[in-house]
């Protein structure tokens, strides 16, 4: 019987938020979010293509850099080879002088 | 749709999800703000993989247990533990859409599924406060339908012990 009891009681009170009503807001909410919301930046997108664009700016840059350095090291091999007089790709060099 | 269509068309449902989780009137309509600006900030971005309402309601969820966690990483720095629902004290969060003979039992309740694991107070607390279906609250958790019904399967069963742990201390009858 007071088991009976016991679960009746849990039943109710499981069901004790079945039918809620949604607490609403005022006007005065989305006059307070709206004021916010006007100091932020309008769109993200712009801010979004800027950082992409500077991205690849630096990438591009980077890459530069890169084929600039190895170009110089592979023209002061060359030289080097050039003026040893050893054969380069192929071509006899000394045969011109 | 524009801004301040979607504040007018779901504001109430995010401050009634946010007052669930957070059981404090001020905090929620704080937190419904808080949302509402990631929203405007990120609605550029939103790539319409999921209904919009979807989408709010996850940044509410999200929100809403990053409070919970940062007040409970507070309450653990002062070394005080979490509210214990066998404790004859009685609980105090009165939800303002619960009707007036239902308001005791209902803050019992929420006393109780504060002490669910996260997963099973978010799954309980949308299908209770928010009446959505377990599809809708599977796509707000990113989970299958059937994980959800099991979570709401282990809540219940879970209330059901807390529940009955405090009836017996507070002997019904």
């Amino acid at each position: 019987m007071k088991e009976m009891k016991l679960d009746n009681e849990i039943e109710k009170t499981l069901s004790s938020l079945d039918k809620v009503d949604k607490p609403t807001l005022g006007a005065d909410f989305d006059e307070a979010l709206l004021h916010k919301v006007s100091f932020l930046p309008k769109s993200s997108t712009g801010m979004n293509w800027l950082k992409f664009s500077a991205a690849a700016m630096l990438l591009m840059t980077l890459v530069n850099v890169l084929l600039l350095v190895n170009w110089n090291a592979v023209d002061s091999h060359t030289e080097e080879e050039l003026s040893s007089g050893v054969i380069y790709e192929g071509i006899d060099y000394t045969e011109f002088e | 749709m524009e801004f301040e269509q979607i504040v007018s068309a779901y504001k109430n449902n995010v401050f009634n999800t946010c007052i669930g989780f957070v059981k404090n009137l001020t905090e929620a309509e704080d937190l419904a703000q808080e949302v509402f600006i990631e929203v405007f900030q990120k609605m550029h971005a939103f790539r319409g993989d999921s209904k919009i309402e979807t989408w709010i309601y996850r940044i509410a969820v999200n929100k809403s247990l990053e409070l919970l966690r940062k007040k409970n990483r507070m309450r653990r720095k002062e070394g005080t533990s979490a509210v214990d629902i066998a404790d004859s004290e009685v609980p105090d969060f009165h939800h303002p859409g619960v009707a007036l003979e239902q308001k005791e039992r209902a803050s019992i309740l929420f006393k109780a599924i504060e002490k669910l694991p996260e997963n099973q107070q978010v799954a309980f607390t949308l299908q209770k406060l928010e009446g959505l279906t377990v599809e809708d609250i599977g796509q707000i958790m990113r989970k299958s339908a059937s994980s959800v019904e099991s979570l709401l399967f282990r809540a219940r069963e879970n209330l059901k012990k807390e529940l009955k742990t405090y009836y017996e201390r507070n002997e019904v009858g």
